[in-house]
């Protein structure tokens, strides 16, 4: 046998509750284990303190009406308790479970919220009332149908590129961008503005 | 009889092709008047965010070449767009469209409009990692301040035309 099952055993024996074989083999084993010897030396004196503990133990004087007025008490609890909607007792009867089902319920809205409401794809100012495109569009929209319209606003533009180009893309001023500029383009020529490459080229500088 | 009966085929036939002719020139002379904004607006924007950011030289050959092809992509994009917002007033205006020709038109607007959003979207995080925080502070000021100007120069536009008119 183990020395595990005998400490169980001297559990036992400690209570009087072991005789014969048992007790026999315990006695052997004890006589030459000194762990177990050790392990006994231990739960005898638990054994006795708890022993002199009882023995001498007095019950607190708690008055003649004590338990006249906790059983009134407890009397009027349960009649409180009769009075609660069925709902509110079955809680009260399983606090665990209510707080558990609670708490289940929150990370299941959580986890609604979190996976089915749409989130927005990196917020850039593209999806913002910022965006030039979008603004864009709808200078486009007013434009269609209307050739004067369109005709004024890019008149309007072409006063605002030649404002630009002669502060800013004059030989002196910018020499390296004015050289750059297409002398002419098919589209652009009459009004001397650089074209669409204007970017690309400009790398050059 | 025959002789009358042919001229008058050869007359409405001349009549129909110029009638074609000025009917697509004028087309063309919208989609060119279409093409030059949107090409005008492009170098003023691209002229303009080179002064109010302070580009260096070193930003401008990283920024522009990008800056050119989403320019490019986003243009021809926006032209579908305008193309297939036309035709979805034509069908509201007719009012003869069915149900599923309606979400095709509308599938077709939606998709044109992530596309040119997603192509605007990757160019400004190419741009942003290209500019210091304060040139990234610029440009968000810069993008409100040129918008404004181009409402501006509409309603300019606008109250010229209606004056013409």
């Amino acid at each position: 046998m183990k020395c595990g099952k005998y400490q169980k055993l001297i559990s036992d024996w400690l209570d009087g509750n072991i005789r014969g074989k048992d007790l026999s083999g315990l006695e052997e084993h004890l006589k030459f284990c000194k762990t177990c010897q050790k392990y006994y030396n231990e739960q005898k004196l638990i054994h006795q303190y708890l022993n002199n503990y009882k023995e001498n133990y007095k019950e607190p004087d708690l008055g003649p009406d004590y338990w006249s007025i906790f059983e009134q008490k407890l009397n009027a609890r349960l009649e409180q308790e009769g009075k609660k909607p069925w709902k509110k007792r079955l809680w009260s009867f399983w606090p665990m479970p209510a707080w558990a089902t609670g708490l289940l319920g929150i990370m299941v809205i959580v986890s609604a919220i979190y996976l089915f409401i749409p989130k927005p794809v990196g917020e850039s100012l593209a999806q913002t009332p910022l965006s030039y495109e979008d603004l864009y569009l709808n200078l486009d929209q007013m434009m269609a149908g209307d050739e004067i319209v369109a005709k004024n606003f890019n008149e309007e533009l072409i006063k605002s590129l030649d404002q630009e180009i002669k502060v800013e893309l004059t030989e002196e001023v910018n020499p390296e961008i004015y050289n750059f500029l297409p002398e002419s383009s098919e589209d652009n020529s009459k009004n001397n503005l650089p074209s669409e490459n204007m970017g690309a080229l400009e790398v050059q500088l | 009889m025959k002789k009358q009966l042919f001229s008058s085929i050869i007359f409405s036939l001349i009549f129909l092709f110029f009638t074609t002719v000025v009917i697509f020139a004028q087309e063309n002379d919208q989609s060119k008047l279409e093409r030059n904004i949107r090409e005008n607006i492009f170098t003023l924007r691209a002229l303009r965010m080179t002064q109010a950011l302070e580009l260096t030289q070193e930003q401008t050959a990283v920024i522009f070449p990008e800056l050119s092809r989403a320019e490019k992509d986003k243009a021809g994009w926006q032209h579908e767009l305008a193309e297939e917002i036309k035709n979805l007033r034509q069908m509201v205006k007719e009012n003869k469209a069915s149900a599923e020709e309606y979400e095709n038109e509308i599938a077709k607007i939606r998709e044109l409009r992530k596309k040119i959003q997603a192509r605007e979207q990757t160019f400004e995080e190419f741009l942003f990692k290209q500019l210091t925080p304060v040139q990234k502070a610029k440009y968000i000021i810069f993008n409100l301040d040129f918008n404004r100007g181009l409402m501006e120069r509409m309603n300019r536009a606008r109250m010229l035309g209606s004056k013409m008119k």
